[in-house]
């Protein structure tokens, strides 16, 4: 159902008129759980708190990109965190997977998708979205 | 390069997850709308440092032997990817993906230089490189160079990489992690935009259309 959803948005996603001038950021707070954006995003599975915590970190180790997930679903693409410039997969982001936090930071919305450069990890209340009792630990399991 | 073990990879648990799955994009599709919720956005900034954060120069070895390096690009957009030949998951979703965009956009295609670069020189010799990419696309231009080399790319292109060897591989055999993003980068070799893994082919192709059309 997830990914009937998101691929009528994508079909319903309207491109802007060509244009090679990218626009500036804009300073934001944002507020979410840290997540893996493969599993979250594709609703390839149950991708949100305890129950898929190994997993996000495994991912976000692996190469695929982490991203702040707000209250209403919003997904903001982590570019950058703080003072990690070596590579997108820092350690920092790896670090605080599955963690309720505020960041303060630039946002960008680059052809369609919002990317985070976080200069400020302003909150972090730890991992708070404790799902693993009703989802289990997916996928690998107890 | 930085070495780790596990009981368990993503590429590992990508397999068992299955590959028929399509897997779409982080298109929101949210244009025009300034009320992030859970995000404010009390100011704007003057210059684009999303744009300073990606490439750089580059000397590489190409496919055919060649040496060549960013500038030999210049005029023509660039498409990178970073892999390796060996990749059981990200690679061979990307790349398809960027064959199928370069056919779907026409004489478009002729305007971008698709690069897959190595994140494993050690195997991905020339003659490695040269096979691997004609599997893919007759434009697409493999990449390798010494460690150094690649070091030196992946950090200007901020690509994570990390040799993984794990309980099931075999004497010499390993794994690596590596970053999953597609960057555009200008005619002038500057950054324009990038994708998340699995974008999709019919995606890529409307970015290419859009920047290069």
């Amino acid at each position: 159902m997830k990914r009937t959803l998101i691929a009528a948005a994508l079909l319903a996603f309207a491109w802007p008129a060509a244009a090679q001038t990218p626009a500036a950021g804009k300073r934001v707070q944002v507020s979410g759980e840290i997540v893996d954006t493969w599993c979250a995003v594709t609703g390839i599975m149950f991708g949100l708190g305890t129950a898929h915590h190994q997993c996000a970190v495994w991912c976000a180790v692996g190469g695929i990109p982490v991203a702040i997930r707000d209250k209403d679903g919003q997904f903001y693409m982590v570019l950058r965190i703080e003072n990690e410039d070596v590579s997108v997969a820092a350690p920092k982001i790896v670090k605080i997977q599955t963690h309720q936090v505020t960041v303060d930071g630039e946002l960008f919305e680059r052809d369609g998708v919002k990317y985070l450069l976080v200069d400020k990890v302003a909150d972090d209340k730890g991992i708070v979205n404790l799902t693993h009792d009703e989802h289990g630990v997916v996928p690998f399991g107890e | 390069m930085a070495e780790m073990s596990g009981h368990l990879s993503r590429r590992a648990l990508l397999a068992i997850l299955g590959t028929g799955i399509a897997a779409p994009a982080l298109a929101q599709g949210h244009h025009g709308h300034h009320g992030h919720h859970g995000a404010t956005a009390p100011a704007s900034t003057s210059h684009d440092r999303l744009a300073t954060q990606f490439g750089g120069p580059f000397s590489l070895t190409d496919h055919s032997g060649k040496r060549v390096t960013d500038v030999d690009y210049r005029g023509r957009f660039m498409l990178v990817y970073f892999g390796f030949t060996r990749c059981t998951d990200t690679c061979p979703v990307d790349l398809p993906i960027i064959a199928q965009a370069l056919d779907k956009v026409g004489p478009l295609a002729d305007k971008v230089a698709p690069l897959f670069v190595t994140v494993d020189p050690a195997n991905d010799t020339v003659a490695v490189m040269a096979e691997y990419v004609a599997a893919f696309h007759p434009k697409l231009v493999g990449l390798t160079g010494s460690e150094a080399e690649i070091a030196a790319v992946a950090k200007a292109y901020k690509v994570h990489r990390r040799k993984l060897t794990q309980h099931h591989h075999g004497k010499g055999e390993y794994a690596v992690d590596h970053g999953s993003l597609t960057y555009l980068m200008g005619t002038e070799g500057r950054f324009v935009t990038l994708l998340p893994h699995n974008s999709g082919a019919e995606r890529l192709a409307a970015i290419l259309t859009k920047y290069l059309g």
